[in-house]
């Protein structure tokens, strides 16, 4: 991608990011109830009506709507997002302490979602209408209706109290207790791949320059790995950077399910315990990571692809 | 013997639209032929295993879980439809606009929807139906409001194709309104693709909803709704692990009929093309 494209695309994103910094403090802006009875909810105390009021002026509440989102947004862009309701932290430190659990996450059942969608792909394209082939496109159309949530449950049950084999939850970080919620995602995500890398490899299969590359005596095995694989690969770029995207979000309802503590579950007792600086703040995050995947994804896209950089 | 071969070709569509519609059936008669009440909890009864009188076991106040399992088809059903219909409607007439009007309108409708498609899945919704209070009209607009940009952006690009055609040119030379315009050419013009694509639509809209009432910000107690059971089903785990087998059974068959019942409706009007996937 030319520099002045990216450029273009950074003042796009940038324009985005505004109207989402002000959606997500017209949401709590909108809520029913006012934010200090909830700072005082979430903390576990009854204000009096006194407090209430000397807090409504402390944090500019009597300011018109305007003013406020303002004042809130210049204090964002130098980098405070207020403090947390309900445990008085700094919501940036917060978010950067839920952040890396999710990376984690993210990373590893990526990895696993792509070791098992890959070569099940390949089989299936180069095995078409097979009995392996009918075996995983059946398997793929359930995949995709299987609710995240309850496979996570029936993980749970049969691997953690049924079989004793892991932990329910545990307060360490280790592979462990990484294993079910990265297997949960994993198995969500691979349907849809295993479909992709399928679909692509036998649009690849069916080119002229499989063609030629036989015509030239060329093995089988060397025109898949060596011709047909790389170019199949290329559309799961795009699809890969938004699900990566989507993953680092966190992903609310498996880190739920398994009280994992990634950026999800953070984003989920904000909304419960209306925390709205941690929301608010949560919500931005999550766009500003979301949008610049894309962006790297779409950049590296016509780093890979060769096609597309004549093509300007 | 033209039929037959018709039959033939519709084969999937004729058997997952038969299951779906056994399904609805379901649904929509549970009243007539259950032999227990949903919501009315007899205490005395909690926590039985599966088998004799209960099926599928109780729940924790006693109510009959096979009940609520085929209760909540009736609410997970309605309510899906309900999202769908409101995404669908204010999808399209925002998309149609953007894309009739052009100018400052399209600008303004295309860069909200891009502030909603800058978000990752459930994210937004789940903020947006936790801020207004967890109830299922709430959860509904949620979920309908990051989910209108994929059909405006469908209908606009729908609409932009047909918009410089010379039969458009002919009909406003003509004098027609805008009105007719829009009724007479541009409507039948993109509901057929817009119209397939809620279609296949349906399982994902029915788990966004499961999975917003599984965090409690969906339907509140008693409602029977499987997202909702699953959620109290967890707590349950060890002792009851019935609690929330049946629920989540139930969500993946009905999901599983309505993606099977949308894809072969997809095929038949568009064998080849997926044309959402480009979006």
């Amino acid at each position: 991608m030319q520099k002045k494209k990216i450029i273009s695309r950074l003042l796009q994103m940038l324009i985005v990011l505004l109207g989402i910094s002000f959606m997500a403090f017209l949401l709590t802006y909108l809520a029913p109830g006012d934010p200090i009875t909830a700072m005082y909810s979430a903390a576990g105390v009854t204000p009096k009506p006194e407090q209430l009021e000397a807090a409504r002026k402390a944090m500019g509440l009597d300011k018109p709507f305007i003013v406020q989102y303002g004042t809130w947004l210049i204090n964002c862009l130098h980098g405070d997002f207020g403090t947390s309701f309900s445990n008085k932290q700094n919501v940036l430190s917060l978010l950067m302490l839920r952040f890396k659990p999710t990376v984690r996450l993210a990373f590893f059942s990526m990895l696993l979602m792509l070791a098992i969608s890959i070569p099940l792909g390949i089989i299936s394209a180069v095995k078409q209408y097979s009995w392996c082939d009918n075996l995983i496109r059946v398997l793929n159309f359930l995949g995709i209706s299987m609710p995240g949530f309850w496979l996570g449950l029936l993980l749970q049950y049969i691997f953690a109290l049924k079989l004793h084999m892991l932990p329910v939850a545990s307060s360490t970080l280790d592979m462990k207790r990484m294993i079910l919620p990265c297997v949960t995602l994993a198995v969500a995500m691979t349907s849809k791949y295993t479909r992709q890398v399928r679909a692509s490899v036998l649009d690849e299969l069916s080119m002229d320059y499989v063609i030629g590359a036989r015509a030239r005596g060329l093995g089988k095995w060397r025109i898949l790995f060596a011709h047909v694989l790389p170019n199949a690969m290329l559309p799961l770029i795009t699809l890969l950077g938004i699900s990566f995207g989507s993953l680092l979000g966190g992903t609310a309802v498996v880190e739920m399910i398994f009280s994992y503590p990634g950026l999800g579950e953070m984003g989920v007792r904000a909304v419960r315990g209306r925390d709205y600086p941690l929301i608010q703040g949560f919500v931005l995050w999550v766009a500003l990571i979301y949008m610049l995947i894309n962006l790297l994804v779409d950049i590296s896209y016509s780093l890979c692809d060769p096609r597309i950089r004549e093509k300007r | 013997m033209k039929w037959k071969e018709a039959l033939k070709s519709r084969r999937r569509l004729i058997i997952f639209g038969t299951l779906a519609l056994c399904i609805l059936l379901i649904a929509v008669l549970a009243p007539r032929f259950m032999p227990y009440d949903p919501v009315k909890a007899p205490l005395k009864d909690a926590l039985q295993a599966p088998g004799g009188a209960h099926l599928c076991g109780t729940d924790t106040m006693g109510r009959d879980v096979f009940t609520r399992v085929v209760y909540g088809a009736r609410i997970s059903i309605s309510n899906t439809m309900l999202l769908l219909g409101v995404v669908l409607v204010l999808g399209s007439f925002l998309g149609v606009i953007a894309g009739f009007f052009g100018g400052t309108v399209d600008t303004v409708i295309m860069r909200v929807s891009d502030i909603m498609i800058a978000f990752p899945d459930l994210i937004l919704a789940i903020a947006i139906a936790g801020i207004l209070g967890p109830n299922m009209i709430n959860a509904i607009t949620a979920i309908a409001v990051v989910s209108w940009p994929r059909y405006a952006r469908l209908a606009r690009s729908l609409v932009l194709k047909i918009k410089n055609r010379d039969y458009i040119y002919a009909a406003y030379i003509t004098g027609s309104r805008n009105s007719y315009l829009l009724r007479q050419y541009f409507l039948p013009n993109i509901l057929p693709t817009v119209i397939v694509t809620a279609a296949t639509d349906v399982g994902t809209f029915m788990l966004s909803l499961a999975s917003l009432s599984f965090l409690g910000f969906g339907v509140q107690p008693p409602t029977p709704e499987w997202g909702y059971m699953l959620s109290e089903g967890r707590t349950y785990m060890q002792s009851a692990p019935w609690l929330m087998i049946y629920p989540g059974i139930a969500i993946f068959i009905v999901v599983s009929v309505f993606n099977l019942f949308g894809d072969a409706v997809r095929d038949l009007f568009d064998p080849k093309a997926d044309v959402t996937k480009n979006l």
